[in-house]
């Protein structure tokens, strides 16, 4: 049996030797760094020794997550499994390393038995990675002339053995066959089977999954059923349908590795497949039923097993015709940096867009070109999509590697009215573009300022929310905070509200911008970036503890009221102005409004009017909002009472809302 | 939403009706041409027969007058009551446009 090395990464001397004794017994040889620089330093030398790295995410110097990035951007290294070791409550660094490409997660103190799993699970895959790789350079990739076929199949060596021939011939083919020998493993584990999650964690624990494999593919009713897999290809795309005759699986826990599941011993298999080798992924049915399609390159097949697809330089030909001169140029999508593959094929694989590549020739300097790079400061996997060119509008927005939000967000720039495309394409971009929403609004507990406490409310009436928020502590103790409400609703909306974020958060500007100023600048921003007709209503505002003193400027929103310790509302001020993006020259004033120790300040869209509509039609909406909260049953603070007004509401919203109550210190 | 067009001398009147809002955003350009294809210089929007505007609907405004500027044209709103007024104070869009009463 060839040697299996792990490196072992960790600044704790004792935690590297716990490793080493849980793992050399085992037939494990371990290499140990104690930094992140001891650690590149092998790596960077004698990389390709390794079958999985023990990362420490936390060290001095060079850090855990800054030794992935590196490894994620190397070539020779990045499929190498990386098994990082954080503490189990840490949901976000989870989170961000799974986004990052950390597939397989420790927690210390450790447990010898999810030790010993974890790291087989790793460098179990990674072997069988490897010898696809030996089984793909074998073949001539002829399977690729297959346009239409059907293959049935019981066994997972069979499963095995047809991802790779299928997969020969594609772009990214390891991937492809680690992806669809997955899929079918699982339809005939899960499925044909009728193996549930739970019982292969225990099997695997107890070393006798394989085992009863063996044995139910002998037993009735299990013998007599069959995975069927269909392929249909044309020159954009390969479709895989696999149906099993099992009762169905519960797919949507395992679309995405998630927190839950990441510390587990298996089941990452779906998600890593649907990130690393498909396009689209689909359960179909009672989920008995999965469609895997993959991208192939525009002007055909890819021409090789193993390589990208064959790069498309240029523009599109109908730009090159030279008779529509009345028209604008096709935008033109640019990968530049390490840009993950997933997102690279997922643009190519939409119908029109004109994509190159890293390495290719980029046009001239006035042409209108969407520029997708990496962008570590967005996080390892981070990205950012800047135009450039005549059409470019000094806008940046900075985004995480997930392929359905880089495809939202290109479609909103490049060309709005398609990512209002329907069905289940829409459902897919709205979730990421919701997902990244939920990451752009603060954490009110982490919000620690002794200003006081902030509590936000947000409801949407549809996936996307056309409404958002923010805060930021400042260095001298004061507080930022926002609130915005973009046109409409619905994806345009939601992509909008993270231009309004890219602009409010980016580190060219300074953070004690007067808040009049701070509604000039987005005004003129947004006014050169977004389509007519589209445009924020907000609020944003400092909150002086020292000066009692909270000032803002309005751009068209409720107006904010000031509430004392007993609930009561003492003052209001105006949202009265033009919204942000309309005008592009409007002039907001600077506003204030005295703030009551141990009372409140609140602020909301106007989608909290349509939940005190009720029963008083006609009335002015914000004596309404007035009435209803100073009704509030029980009375209370602003914040209880603000609570009490929301939950109240138990049917659809008419429009999104959000209401954000700023609890002050006594 | 829903309009009538009348043109009287220079002045071309569309009179709104219903609700103005995300729901109609796709009407926008079809009303800004009926608006902007004749002779007229000055633009009407009657609006005393809408009762709701949400922001898609004051977005539909914005759209409409910047068709009519494109072809050096004023517009003017009229007849809003009740919370169709309130939201357009509230917007300042009698920054924008010129309110009649």
């Amino acid at each position: 049996m060839p040697t299996v090395r792990v490196l072992v990464v960790d600044d704790e001397d004792f935690n590297r030797q716990t490793l080493r004794y849980c793992l050399e017994p085992i037939g494990f040889e371990i290499d140990e760094a104690g930094d992140g620089v001891e650690a590149w330093a092998l790596l960077s030398k004698r990389g390709d020794r390794y079958d999985a790295i023990l990362l420490d995410r936390r060290m001095p110097g060079m850090d855990g997550m800054t030794v992935l990035a590196k490894i994620k951007e190397d070539p020779a290294l990045k499929d190498i499994p990386v098994i990082m070791q954080t503490a189990m409550d840490r949901e976000e660094e989870i989170i961000d390393g799974i986004e990052a490409g950390v597939h397989y997660y420790l927690t210390k103190p450790y447990d010898i038995d999810v030790l010993v799993s974890v790291v087989r699970a790793a460098t179990d895959d990674y072997a069988r990675l490897r010898r696809v790789h030996t089984e793909l350079a074998k073949r001539s990739g002829a399977i690729r002339l297959l346009v239409q076929g059907r293959f049935e199949l019981r066994t997972p060596q069979e499963a095995d053995a047809l991802g790779v021939m299928l997969a020969s011939g594609l772009p990214r083919s390891a991937a492809v066959a680690m992806g669809l020998s997955e899929l079918l493993i699982n339809a005939i584990e899960h499925g044909n089977l009728e193996l549930d999650y739970a019982s292969k964690t225990d099997l695997t624990a107890a070393g006798q999954w394989d085992k009863i494999i063996g044995e139910r593919l002998e037993l009735t009713p299990y013998r007599g059923r069959v995975v069927i897999m269909d392929v249909r290809r044309d020159a954009q795309k390969a479709v895989f349908t696999i149906t099993d005759e099992g009762k169905g699986f519960d797919w949507r826990a395992y679309m995405d590795l998630t927190k839950e599941r990441a510390f587990d011993t298996h089941g990452r298999g779906i998600a890593m497949a649907r990130k690393l080798a498909f396009a689209s992924l689909e359960y179909q049915g009672r989920g008995n039923i999965v469609v895997a399609t993959v991208a192939l390159s525009e002007g055909g097949l890819a021409a090789q097993s193993g390589q990208d697809p064959a790069p498309t330089a240029g523009h599109s030909s109908q730009a090159e015709e030279g008779d529509e001169t009345d028209k604008a140029p096709e935008p033109v999508i640019a990968v530049a940096g390490s840009v993950p593959a997933a997102v690279e094929s997922r643009l190519r694989s939409v119908e029109g867009w004109t994509v190159i590549g890293g390495g290719e020739v980029m046009p001239g300097g006035d042409d209108d070109v969407l520029v997708i790079s990496s962008d570590d400061a967005n996080g390892p996997a981070g990205l950012r999509l800047s135009r450039r060119g005549a059409g470019a509008k000094g806008e940046t927005i900075p985004l995480s590697g997930d392929p359905n939000l880089v495809e939202a967000v290109a479609r909103a720039l490049v060309l709005p009215e398609t990512l209002e495309i329907g069905g289940d394409a829409e459902a897919r971009l709205g979730a990421a573009l919701a997902c990244h929403q939920q990451g752009l609004a603060p954490d009110p507990s982490t919000l620690v300022t002794p200003v006081g406490s902030v509590s936000a409310w947000t409801s949407s009436c549809s996936r996307v929310s056309g409404d958002t928020w923010g805060a930021r502590c400042l260095d001298d103790g004061r507080l930022s905070i926002f609130i915005a409400d973009m046109t409409g609703h619905g994806p345009v909306a939601g992509v909008n509200t993270l231009r309004l974020h890219a602009l409010l958060n980016d580190p060219a500007t300074d953070p004690d911008e007067a808040p009049d100023a701070v509604l000039r600048r987005l005004d003129k921003a947004l006014k050169a970036v977004l389509p007519s007709g589209e445009y924020a209503a907000m609020l944003y505002g400092i909150v002086d503890p020292v000066a009692g003193r909270f000032d803002y400027a309005a751009a068209g929103v409720p107006h904010p009221v000031v509430m004392d310790a007993a609930g009561r509302i003492v003052a209001a001020g105006s949202g009265k102005g033009l919204p942000v993006g309309a005008s592009g020259v409007f002039p907001y004033e600077k506003r204030e409004l005295h703030l009551v120790p141990g009372g409140g300040l609140v602020m909301f869209t106007d989608g909290l009017f349509s939940l005190v509509d009720r029963g008083h039609p006609g009335a002015d909406a914000f004596e309404r909002f007035t009435v209803a909260m100073e009704a509030m049953v029980g009375g209370g603070t602003a914040a209880e009472r603000l609570a009490a007004l929301v939950s109240a509401f138990d049917g659809p919203c008419a429009d999104d809302v959000t209401a954000v109550c700023l609890s002050l210190a006594d | 939403m829903k309009y009538q067009i009348s043109e009287n001398g220079s002045t071309v009147t569309a009179r709104v009706t219903g609700q103005m809002t995300f729901e109609d955003r796709g009407e926008a350009p079809a009303l800004a041409a009926a608006l902007t294809q004749g002779s007229a210089t000055a633009i009407v929007l009657d609006l005393s027969g809408v009762d709701y505007v949400d922001s898609a609907g004051l977005g539909i405004l914005l759209t409409l007058r910047e068709a009519a500027q494109a072809k050096g044209q004023g517009v003017a709103l009229s007849g809003m009551t009740g919370s169709v007024k309130e939201v357009l104070e509230l917007a300042c869009f009698d920054t924008l446009f010129s309110f009649e009463s």
